[in-house]
């Protein structure tokens, strides 16, 4: 043994010296073992491949902006069905076979043989909090619920898109010629799950108008899901009229948004809510919870449809997993290791991410294209100075170079935003329109006049900017900055937090949300009415026109898709007359499933839309 | 005690009160479609229509009687979380502490003991570099790189305990590896360095003169003397560790106090945060009082009166 006083063999700077030529030698071996990225596929408009291809992953690509002929089926027309007739199929999609007395599915389906049993494992981004999915905005609960619950209409999922919706548990439906009613035939023979306190008693129409009461008295959130109807008859066990005292050219959207859920009414008497309990007629019966950790669903026996592969009853499957999984390198490790068959809530892989996910795993099944429930751009508050000056909002917006943000915040992964998110097919101005209008462009030397004419120069414009998901959000904003100081404005950057953000929003104490604004349904009355009507629930842009107003309330009406289109145009040309937004980019995000999870298709709705219909084959 | 607990929850229920948004807003988000009246009533629903001491009064009074009132997230009882993640919290930072002490201790002693060797240096690398690198690069690091070499990822949630011992055992490793890494790095040191002090004592060469083997002198006579302030950092290291590891729980999720308290706060949950933080408080108070008698252990020149 030796004394703290003694000398050691080892100097401290031969060892110094030792450690320098080790760095500089893991530095290299580092360097060369990180080999380039494999290039990123094309941003949109790719084909759609039959099928899995050796050692790449079958990539799914629709865009709003083109449809190739190739690519799985587009969406049928949007208009509400004439009275009496069921959905039809496009010409583009391949018709299932109906089973039983449903009515034909219009979507493609792995042509199977299905294979029965296993569970899906996947990751939720974080704990649902509670079972009450009427009274929250919780994606992992939405998800989940849409298993468990089911509704009077679904959306049909024919791709991520596809807004129009189908037969669920009613069977058809017609609409009275001026709109004011719509009366509902619901499939015969379906049953609540066989669990205490509802025992598998029989759905009826009773069910429905109770659930519509509930929505509209008891639900704090989404009463407006239902406050369009004045009154609901039951003439007999299997139908359903709802009256209304104008049209709702949503009505039916807002039927099959999984938040919409049709409610057991035992489990409210007996519980005075519904936080402890969730009973449906869905596919799956929800087993258990524990808090962080996971979420676990199992096949319900009694489940009322049946498959048009094999003839027997659905699911396929013998339940469902989600397991919590808040970190984002940790769902990656999970997908990587094939411990997770995908994932539907916050996962959005990085580009880069997928590329790596995909190199050296066979046959993963990929889709590419804009993200729905989101956009809107930078929010302004036009009650707040300088923003109060059109002058300076069309300054901000020429200052803005759109390509170079979305070359360094996306590499490349977006396409240019509009006023309304590109998700919405139908609707939105394409891209093309986008880049050829007058204040979309890239010009800070007139944006700088601009500022000049307003006086604006100097003006503080405060940036408010909560933690996202996607960490490209912070990058976006601090290059917006940058680009508005370049024309003389003195933007800052307030970071703040989710509900302090939501706070501000509401009492007006902003002037720039960096965010953008966030839906959980595919509504255009959502995207535009809400936002931006006077009297708009979510007004924070904080304008008053009277005839943008007008046009809101119009297109809300409209069951003419093709004169809703026109008026959703007009709505979107007073916006941009107006820049009440600036719009910046639409992302195009990536999802992705392992190669054994079969039909589990990619949709908008969170990616649950027909669950009874996923099989796992590994 | 009472005093420190009480200053505690006066700081916690003003502090959130302070931060924009409440939980409504948390829980909304994006969605204000309801109207507002609609959301008066769920603040009424929530006991927030009243001012903000007769919220106060109220809340400690239920403390008091042991009634920490129920979360306004989750409406579960704030002290049922409490104790439904505090054993996952606990089991971890126990066995991050296991682990950084095992490891740590001895490679500072043979640090100090074998000054200026090759065993000194590598000691004292691995003490920087697990002092340089943060929990959450080693967890990740510890997740990511076994999917992708070996296809493999550690079972999902945690086995209990007493029932599945080997299998929470090979979820909690992990995390305990990345968790205990900063603390045994700091131990390291501070082991080496007090040892390497209390080696210079006259004791220390009065043992050696009498002809005390090596490990006798250090067992007998050196370890005990340099543990004092190592101790000290254990406790106080442990009562954070108790507190909850925000980033460990997430990244590998274990549903402990940290990420309770994480989620509290995001979602401006008053009466979870306030009970939490009183709790966490509480058992930093309590450590703080362990340690201090542990002291007399040590040393018997320490004694209270």
């Amino acid at each position: 043994m030796r004394s703290s006083e003694a000398q050691g063999p080892l100097t401290r700077r031969s060892f110094l010296r030792g450690m320098l030529v080790l760095g500089a030698g893991a530095s290299a071996a580092l360097i060369q073992a990180c080999g380039p990225q494999a290039p990123a596929p094309p941003a949109g408009g790719g084909q759609a491949p039959a099928g899995a291809q050796s050692g790449a992953a079958v990539v799914l690509t629709s865009t709003p902006r083109t449809v190739p002929a190739t690519q799985a089926p587009a969406a049928a027309p949007t208009a509400a069905p004439a009275a009496g007739a069921a959905p039809q199929p496009t010409a583009a999609a391949r018709p299932v076979a109906a089973a039983g007395n449903r009515p034909p599915l219009v979507r493609q389906q792995d042509p199977g043989p299905p294979k029965r049993g296993g569970i899906l494992e996947t990751s939720l981004g974080k704990d649902p909090e509670t079972l009450e999915v009427m009274q929250s905005v919780n994606g992992p609960l939405r998800i989940t619920s849409s298993l468990v619950y089911r509704r009077l209409v679904q959306f049909r999922g024919t791709d991520y898109y596809d807004i129009d919706v189908e037969p669920d548990m009613a069977d058809s439906w017609t609409v009275a010629p001026d709109g004011k009613s719509m009366t509902f035939k619901l499939h015969q023979g379906i049953k609540w799950h066989n669990v205490p306190p509802v025992n598998g008693r029989e759905f009826t129409s009773d069910d429905v108008a109770w659930t519509v009461d509930y929505y509209k008295t008891k639900s704090k959130e989404y009463a407006w899901l239902w406050d369009w109807v004045t009154k609901v008859e039951t003439p007999d066990k299997y139908t359903v009229v709802f009256h209304m005292d104008k049209p709702n050219a949503e009505a039916l959207l807002n039927m099959a948004v999984d938040n919409n859920a049709i409610l057991p009414r035992e489990v409210f008497e007996q519980y005075g809510n519904f936080r402890s309990k969730m009973i449906g007629t869905g596919p799956y019966i929800w087993k258990n919870w524990e808090p962080g950790v996971k979420v676990e669903l199992v096949k319900n026996p009694d489940y009322w449809e049946v498959s048009e592969l094999d003839g027997k009853p659905l699911p396929y499957l013998d339940g469902i997993t989600g397991y919590i999984m808040p970190d984002y390198a940790t769902r990656l490790a999970a997908y990587r290791s094939g411990k997770i068959s995908g994932h539907r809530w916050g996962f959005q892989p990085a580009r880069n991410d997928v590329e790596g996910l995909v190199k050296g795993m066979q046959g993963q099944q990929r889709w590419d294209g804009v993200h729905f429930l989101s956009g809107g751009g930078f929010v302004l508050n036009i009650s707040k100075k300088p923003l109060d000056d059109l002058r300076v909002r069309r300054a901000m917006s020429l200052a803005l170079n759109r390509d170079a943000i979305i070359a360094d915040v996306q590499q490349g992964a977006a396409q240019w935003g509009g006023f309304i998110s590109a998700s919405f097919t139908k609707f939105a101005w394409p891209e093309d329109k986008l880049k050829g209008l007058e204040f979309l462009k890239y010009n800070p030397d007139q944006a700088r006049q601009l500022v000049k004419d307003a006086g604006a120069e100097g003006a503080t414009v405060i940036i408010d900017l909560h933690p996202d998901t996607t960490p490209g959000t912070k990058i976006l904003v601090e290059m917006a900055q940058q680009m508005w100081k370049a024309i003389g404005l003195n933007p800052t950057i307030d970071p703040t937090d989710v509900p302090a953000s939501y706070a501000k929003r509401q009492s007006g104490d902003f002037m720039v949300f960096g965010n953008g604004v966030g839906f959980s349904s595919a509504s255009i009355d959502a995207a535009t009415r809400q936002l931006f009507h006077s009297e708009g629930q979510r007004n924070y842009t904080r304008n008053k026109d009277a005839e943008f107003d007008k046009l809101a309330e119009a297109q809300a009406t409209e069951m003419d898709q093709e004169k809703r289109k026109q008026i959703v145009d007009q709505i979107q040309q007073k916006i941009y007359d107006n820049m009440w937004t600036i719009p910046h980019y639409d992302a195009i995000d990536t999802l992705i499933n392992q190669p054994w999870a079969k039909n589990w298709g990619f949709h908008w709705q969170l990616g649950w839309a027909h669950s009874e219909r996923i099989w796992v084959d590994k | 005690m009472l005093p420190v607990l009480w200053g505690v929850s006066l700081i916690v229920f003003t502090a959130i009160r302070l931060v924009p948004g409440d939980v409504i807003m948390a829980k909304m988000q994006g969605e204000f479609s309801a109207k507002p009246e609609q959301l008066e009533r769920m603040r009424a629903e929530l006991g927030l229509d009243v001012p903000g001491y007769v919220q106060y009064f109220r809340w400690i009074g239920g403390v008091v009687r042991g009634d920490f009132g129920v979360s306004m997230n989750t409406f579960r009882p704030v002290l049922s979380e409490i104790i439904s993640r505090v054993p996952i919290t606990a089991e971890l930072a126990i066995i991050s502490l296991l682990f950084a002490i095992v490891i740590a201790i001895p490679i500072g002693v043979a640090s100090a003991v074998y000054q200026d060797t090759w065993i000194d240096y590598a000691g004292r690398l691995l003490a920087m570099l697990t002092l340089s690198v943060p929990s959450f690069v080693i967890a990740s690091a510890l997740i990511l790189f076994p999917s992708i070499w070996w296809g493999y990822f550690p079972p999902m949630g945690l086995a209990p305990l007493t029932s599945r011992p080997l299998e929470n055992l090979q979820q909690v490793l992990p995390a305990t590896v990345a968790l205990g890494a900063i603390l045994a790095g700091q131990v390291m040191r501070l082991t080496r360095s007090s040892v390497l002090e209390v080696l210079r004592s006259d004791f220390v060469r009065t043992a050696r003169a009498k002809g005390l083997s090596g490990l006798a002198v250090i067992s007998g006579h050196v370890l005990r003397a340099s543990l004092i302030p190592v101790v000290t950092l254990i406790g106080s290291d442990f009562g954070r560790l108790l507190g909850g590891t925000v980033v460990i729980e997430t990244i590998f999720a274990f549903p402990g106090m940290g990420l309770l308290t994480l989620t509290s706060i995001q979602l401006r949950d008053y009466t979870q945060l306030q009970g939490n933080v009183l709790f966490i408080a509480a058992v930093f108070v309590l450590f703080n009082l362990l340690v201090d008698l542990l002291y007399g252990v040590l040393d018997p020149r320490i004694r209270y009166s």
